[in-house]
């Protein structure tokens, strides 16, 4: 099973309140990285055009620091302007870092 | 509470002052205007107030410093970028750690080529903050070795889950390699960065203090055109990376 989330559906072209990309995140994303049948997600960007390192953060970063390879393995980023795509880069190295820590 | 305003009568910049709305929201001016608004024609934003979605507030202030960069393919995108990230990411600040009213405002200065952002707020301050939050380096620091900390990443009142602390070094970081500079003043601190590095260092003077927080931005318009590679660069900068990075999927 695939589950494909548009985050411009929820959030428009620009993301940046990080507090509700953590909600998002903990109720719209976790439960899928836990479940066995589900065999990737795919965080789609496509339409947004800007976000900062305060949404990116709080969506991408703790999803890694808790699933590490594991995450690696099933999320798949979509669509992604180049700033967008450094950002979420950021975020998968702060999470692994984090979670290369936590092991 | 109101405040009282004394020599604004022989104050030089006052006319400028009117125009950035500085007199009326500080309540020494109400009633009708007695002048004429011009558009500001994307030379400057006068002060506007932070809402609780900061969103459209950094949209429509890098719009007026960019017209037409909200089209990504279009000549002033990157600037457009640059100040909507630094817009956002400060005013979220604001908002989410001082527990204050906040204000902010920008100019293009077409002589030096400069822009300049400032965002202050009537909150508690850096060094307030990140006491109150229970870091113990913290307590026992002056203010402006405080805001220094702030300065570097993963440093943050907010703490985990929903904040990195990332957004204020990256954005200090950004605007070093625009050729610019952060000012931040707080509590009884104040630290200028530029060049990579602090550039100075200080305390207000007799014992002064400035409650909440100052961030002031300056940096060269002709560098922000490529701001995706001065974002990764900040980031190379700013994040440690580990020795083999996360090969993850991206999709076009």
């Amino acid at each position: 099973m695939t589950h494909e989330i548009h985050l411009r559906d929820d959030f428009g072209p620009r993301l940046c309140d990080g507090s509700e990309a953590y909600g998002f995140r903990v109720s719209n994303i976790d439960p899928y990285l836990n479940l066995p049948t589900c065999d990737q997600v795919i965080l789609d960007f496509t339409g947004i055009r800007s976000a900062n390192s305060s949404f990116v953060n709080a969506l991408v970063s703790g999803l890694f620091e808790q699933h590490g390879e594991e995450a690696l393995k099933k999320l798949v980023f979509r669509g992604c302007l180049p700033t967008v795509r450094v950002l979420v880069e950021a975020a998968i190295e702060l999470g692994m870092s984090k979670h290369a820590e936590r092991v | 509470m109101e405040t009282q305003v004394v020599g604004l009568d022989a104050c030089l910049i006052r006319n400028y002052l009117r125009r950035m709305n500085l007199l009326r929201l500080c309540g020494w001016e109400r009633g009708a205007e007695a002048f004429m608004r011009h558009d500001s024609q994307g030379r400057f934003v006068p002060l506007a107030e932070i809402p609780h979605q900061v969103d459209d507030l950094g949209a429509q202030i890098a719009l007026c410093i960019a017209p037409g960069g909200e089209d990504y393919e279009h000549a002033n995108a990157g600037l457009y970028d640059t100040a909507w990230y630094l817009i956002t990411e400060m005013a979220n600040n604001v908002r989410q750690h001082s527990r204050g009213i906040g204000f902010v405002a920008a100019q293009i200065t077409l002589s030096d080529g400069y822009v300049r952002i400032a965002i202050a707020d009537g909150g508690c301050g850096i060094p307030a903050s990140l006491k109150d939050a229970g870091f113990p380096w913290a307590q026992d620091l002056p203010d402006e070795d405080i805001i220094e900390r702030a300065m570097v990443a993963r440093v943050s009142s907010k703490g985990q889950p929903a904040n990195e602390g990332v957004g204020l070094s990256l954005s200090s970081r950004i605007v070093d390699l625009m050729g610019g500079h952060m000012l931040i003043a707080s509590g009884a601190g104040t630290v200028i960065r530029g060049g990579g590095t602090v550039l100075k260092k200080g305390r207000f003077e007799n014992g002064n203090r400035f409650p909440g927080t100052l961030i002031a931005i300056s940096f060269l318009q002709s560098e922000a055109a490529d701001f995706d590679s001065k974002l990764h660069k900040a980031k190379e900068l700013e994040i440690p990376l580990r020795a083999i990075p996360a090969s993850a999927i991206f999709q076009p």
